[in-house]
Order: structure tokens, then C-alpha cells, then sequence
């Protein structure tokens, strides 16, 4: 019992930390911790970025500490669609993993596909822009297909659709042998996770 | 009775409409479109400062070696804002870069560019924007080999991004140029000026260098002439004083409304007058209800001094007073004037460096005598002196 004791009373501090961490904490966050966008830092990266306002750790002290950097976000939650905001919340490093996994040798175009026009051209900027970030060759040009292989790959499932499209471009020769298509897709319009395929050479690949 | 029922239906009608309208959906949505506006109105000030800075860079890192021409492709902003602020941005990056020729950014119009265009080939009919389609473009002449300028912000969490691409219209449609730049909310906006673009670091040394010549505490010095009217009765004319100054001055508030000073003078005219002087001014700021950083200031202000001369060239100031006679009927040849002066005047002043003033002042001691004539005189005030100032600042 006593162990318990000294237990509860030894860790009370970091519980009641962890209770209030606006990201991790127990309580359920307020609506306005929900307008924060917080990132977890080290304590010597927060002294660095906000010096005076991190404590110095005190000698002695074996805690493992941490600081939460957070600032409040430019559009309040509401304020546009949910699944929109979870996709635009992060891509900056969704484009930038994206990009990431493209080779250098090809001129890349960018296609996206998503429900809402306004959503997928905020992909496809960020995308581009990412690609270029990294160097690469990119075009503004989508390969294109005729009507009937529209008609025909519509009613297929995105399993089937792309691999399938991807042949279509090299055959209609929309793609030359030295351009690659990265597509980011919405493969479930109650999804709020992207993913990724590339089309070089006739051959679809998903990434993610 | 057709006719009534044909006139009431419609008001019935609206009627149930508005009796039927949710208000608490309504609230809602009246406090969303508010919150849209309130957003948008922070965002304009951080998208201004991303739009001068994609400009300044663009002046440092030219993406073209000759002037070209560019044309406004597309201009979007964050998803829930509205189209209002998309054109506020337009105009603001179109001064941008007429202000900047140096970015060899040289805006055009090229309507047919973004118009949505009709094109029937042997592949099929397509119906797109003129800039997507190259080809068809081509066909209208023109505009084929121009450059698009795409821009986009996107609200990510904290940060304001964006995103900006130079394509060329010809049929690969190449991405020529991009720049990616970010913002945090609440991040304190750098309001440069379109004409005079800087780096970030350079406009916060600007700042910081506009806060700290804004100190409380200053150091004038002063060079001031004082002019008197001649007597009617004596004929003769008092000279003009020509005093150096200098002391201390404390602005009283941050915004510099009001500015109190002490100033010690001296005066010296060889063979004609020397004398020393202590001044003290409130000077209060009428241009304006703060000082500004770039413009002049006018302020106004009521101030005391007291003044003695020595000097042979100092007797009209000298009154008959005791001391004064004592001396003489020693023999002394010195003429000595000790006076006093409450002043009103003006005061421009340039920055916190230069300024020019002029006042009018009254000696008590000569009012109601005949020793010093009067630029003004009343049953209330006579005004005895006229003076000038021109003043610097350390």
C-alpha cells in the first residue's frame, strides 16, 4: 500500500500535466484548444525559438520535459467543410511526401481527383510546387483521354480505373516515354487521407 | 374576387416563408458569414505581406533575365474566404510589380488567355480555358508563348501559404518559375510600402530604428533670433538677440503629444552684448493625435524665459532701476538688463531631427513703458518681441 502511495505521489505532478496537454491531455479539449494548432517540442527547441519563456531545467531534475508550441489557427473550425480542413491542414508535408517519392529523370504532371474542384486545385498547386521544391521538371499539361475510355474507365473502381487509364495515356500516346503522372487521389469521399499513384511507361503504381 | 386572391397569394406565400425560416439556422449562418469576414480581414494584412515579399524577392532573384510579359492567371484564396479579398489581392500584387520593374515582371492583359474557349479538332471538341489549351490558343494569335502567373493562398492550420507559379503558354505547358512562402498567424504584419520594398529584416530594423528615435528623452540645440519694435518715444532700436541653446526635452506621452523642455542660452555679439538666458516650453502636437514616423509636425506651445544682457548695445532694455543708477552714479559705464518673456508660438519639425518656429513673445517688464516698442498692443496684451527658431535634435 505504501508503494502505491509513494507511486501516486511521486508521478501526481506529470498526470496532472499530461491532463492539461493540449494534445495529449484527458480532458476533452475546449472548442477554443480545438482552434489551436499545437507541435510538440523539445525543451531546448522551445528555449531556442521562445527564449525567456521556457524554464532552464533545474540541476538534479531527471523529469523528461517538453514544451507545446501553439498558435491559433487562421480559419476556425466551421468555418469550411471538416474534410476539406483535414486535408488542407497538413498539405504542406503531404505534398512534400508526395514529391518526395518521384525520380528526377521524367517531366511529371500532376492530376487530382477530388469531389470538390476548389479542394483538388489547392492539391495540385501544392503538389507542383513541392515537385518543384525538389527540382524536378513539371508541366502544367494532364494527359488526356477520349470520350469512350472515359465512359468505359468511369465505371470501373479506382483499383481497376488507374492501372487501366495509365495504359490508355502511353497507347493514345497522351504521355510521351519521358513523362510520369503523380495522381493524388481521393479514393473515398469520406476519407480525409490522400493518397498517391504514379503512371510512367503504360505501368500505375500506387504509393500510398 | 380572382384578382384579390391573385394579389394576396404572393404576400401569403412570402409570408410562410418567413414564418417557416429556422432562426437559429439563420444565427448560424449570419455568425459564420461574420466570422468569414473577421478572418478575412486578418488574413488581407498577412497576404499582403506574403504578396511583398514574393514581389521583393522577385527583385533580388529576377525568374527572367530580360523584362517579360506576364499575365494574371489565376488568383485564388484560402477555402471559406471570399471572392471580395481575392480582388483586393489582385490589385495589390498588380502595384506591386508596376511599382517594381526590377522584378522584370511586366503585367498584361490577355483576355483570351483566361476566357473559356470552344475548340473542335480531329481529336474531339474541348471546352477549356484559353491558357489550358494552348494549341487553340495559338490559333487566335497573339498570346502563344506568353507566361502565366498563377498565385494561390492556402489557410494550413497556423500558417497562411503562398504559392506562386510562372507557366509557358506553348503546348508542354512548362512550369518555369515557383516560390513557396509561408506565414504564422498573428504574426505582426511588416506594411511595407509598395515603393519601397524591403527584407524582412531590413523593415524590422527600420522599425526598430523608427521606435528608438522615438526616445522620451532628447537633446536640442538651438539657435534663435529675437527681434524688437522700435520705441516711438527713445528712437532708438533695441537690438536683435541671437541666442545658442541647449538643454533637455521629455516627450510626455509615447504618441509625443505633449513635450515639455529646459534650454539654457547664450548670447554674445563682440563689442555690442553678451548675455545668458534659462528657457522652459510645453509644446503640445496639433497635426495630429501621435507623431509621425514620415510626415512633418506642427505643434504649438507657451513657454517662459528668463534673460539678462551686458553690453553697451543692451540700453533700450535697461530700466531705470536702482542698481542701475547706482551704477552709473559710479561711473560705471556697463549697462546691465535682466527680463523676463512668456511666449507663443509654433513649431514644425521633420522627423526627430530638424525643425523651424516661430513666436511672439511679451516682457512683462516693459509693458506700459515706453523703452520697447510693440508689434501688437491692447488693452490685454502687448507683444514686445518677435522671434525665430531653427532647432536640431540629438
Amino acid at each position: 500500500m505504501a508503494t502505491l502511495l509513494y507511486l501516486l505521489i511521486f508521478s501526481l505532478p506529470s498526470i496532472i500535466e499530461t491532463v492539461r496537454d493540449p494534445i495529449d491531455g484527458f480532458l476533452p479539449a475546449q472548442s477554443d484548444l480545438r482552434d489551436l494548432d499545437c507541435t510538440p517540442l523539445t525543451t531546448a527547441g522551445a528555449m531556442r525559438i521562445a527564449p525567456g519563456q521556457v524554464p532552464q531545467p533545474e540541476r538534479g531534475d531527471r523529469l523528461e520535459r517538453r514544451a507545446v508550441v501553439c498558435r491559433e489557427r487562421l480559419l476556425k473550425q466551421g468555418t469550411r467543410p471538416p474534410q476539406d480542413d483535414a486535408i488542407l491542414m497538413q498539405l504542406r508535408s503531404t505534398a512534400a511526401e508526395f514529391a518526395a517519392l518521384t525520380t528526377d529523370d521524367r517531366r511529371w504532371m500532376v492530376e487530382v481527383i477530388h469531389p470538390r474542384s476548389a479542394v483538388a486545385q489547392k492539391i495540385s498547386f501544392a503538389t507542383k510546387n513541392a515537385l518543384l521544391d525538389l527540382g524536378r521538371r513539371v508541366t502544367d499539361r494532364t494527359p488526356t483521354l477520349a470520350a469512350g475510355d472515359i465512359e468505359v474507365i468511369g465505371r470501373l473502381s479506382p483499383e481497376r480505373a488507374w492501372p487501366l487509364a495509365c495504359m490508355r495515356y502511353r497507347a493514345v500516346e497522351s504521355m510521351g516515354p519521358k513523362d510520369a503522372l503523380l495522381a493524388v487521389v481521393l479514393r473515398d469521399h469520406r476519407e480525409t487521407m490522400l493518397h498517391a499513384g504514379i503512371c510512367a511507361d503504360g505501368e500505375w503504381r500506387w504509393l500510398r | 374576387m380572382t384578382k384579390l386572391l391573385r394579389r394576396i397569394l404572393p404576400v401569403l406565400l412570402l409570408l410562410t416563408a418567413v414564418v417557416h425560416a429556422d432562426p437559429v439556422e439563420d444565427a448560424q449562418q449570419r455568425a459564420l458569414e461574420d466570422l468569414r469576414r473577421r478572418v478575412a480581414n486578418q488574413v488581407q494584412l498577412a497576404a499582403y505581406d506574403l504578396l511583398d515579399q514574393l514581389v521583393y524577392e522577385t527583385t533580388q532573384a529576377p525568374p527572367f533575365d530580360q523584362p517579360t510579359l506576364v499575365f494574371l492567371a489565376d488568383m485564388t484564396v484560402p477555402i471559406g474566404l471570399g471572392t471580395g479579398l481575392e480582388g483586393l489581392l489582385e490589385n495589390h500584387l498588380s502595384s506591386l510589380l508596376l511599382s517594381n520593374p526590377s522584378s522584370r515582371l511586366t503585367l498584361a492583359h490577355c483576355p483570351s488567355c483566361t476566357a473559356m474557349m470552344l475548340h473542335s479538332g480531329p481529336k474531339g471538341t474541348i471546352v477549356s480555358r484559353g491558357l489550358d489549351n494552348p494549341e487553340a490558343l495559338a490559333k487566335l494569335g497573339g498570346a502563344e508563348g506568353r507566361h502565366g502567373l498563377y498565385i494561390d493562398f492556402a489557410a494550413e492550420g497556423a500558417w497562411l501559404v503562398l504559392r506562386a507559379r510562372i507557366t509557358k503558354l506553348t503546348p508542354d505547358l512548362p512550369i518555369v518559375w515557383s516560390k513557396t512562402l509561408t506565414s504564422a498567424a498573428g504574426a505582426p504584419s511588416l506594411l511595407r510600402q509598395p515603393t519601397a520594398l524591403k527584407s524582412a529584416a531590413d523593415a524590422r530594423q527600420e522599425y526598430l530604428d523608427a521606435l528608438n528615435g522615438r526616445s522620451a528623452f532628447t537633446v536640442p540645440i538651438r539657435f534663435t533670433l529675437r527681434t524688437y519694435e522700435i520705441s516711438e518715444d527713445s528712437g532708438t532700436a533695441p537690438p536683435p538677440v541671437i541666442w545658442f541653446q541647449s538643454g533637455f526635452e521629455f516627450a510626455l506621452t509615447q504618441a509625443q503629444e505633449w513635450i515639455a523642455s529646459m534650454v539654457l542660452g547664450f548670447a554674445w555679439l563682440p563689442e555690442a552684448y553678451d548675455g545668458v538666458m534659462i528657457q522652459t516650453r510645453m509644446n503640445r502636437l496639433i497635426s495630429g493625435t501621435e507623431r509621425s514616423l514620415t510626415g512633418p509636425d506642427l505643434y504649438l506651445f507657451l513657454g517662459g524665459a528668463l534673460m539678462t544682457l551686458n553690453g553697451p548695445a543692451v540700453a533700450p532694455f535697461a530700466t531705470d532701476n536702482f542698481d542701475q543708477l547706482r551704477q552709473q552714479a559710479q561711473g560705471s559705464l556697463d549697462t546691465r538688463a535682466t527680463f523676463g518673456g512668456l511666449h507663443l508660438g509654433l513649431e514644425l519639425r521633420v522627423g526627430n531631427r530638424l525643425g523651424a518656429s516661430v513666436f511672439l513673445e511679451n516682457m512683462p517688464a516693459y509693458n506700459d513703458t515706453t523703452r520697447i516698442g510693440t508689434f501688437l498692443s491692447n488693452s490685454l496684451i502687448e507683444i514686445h518681441s518677435f522671434g525665430a527658431e531653427v532647432s536640431l535634435w540629438f
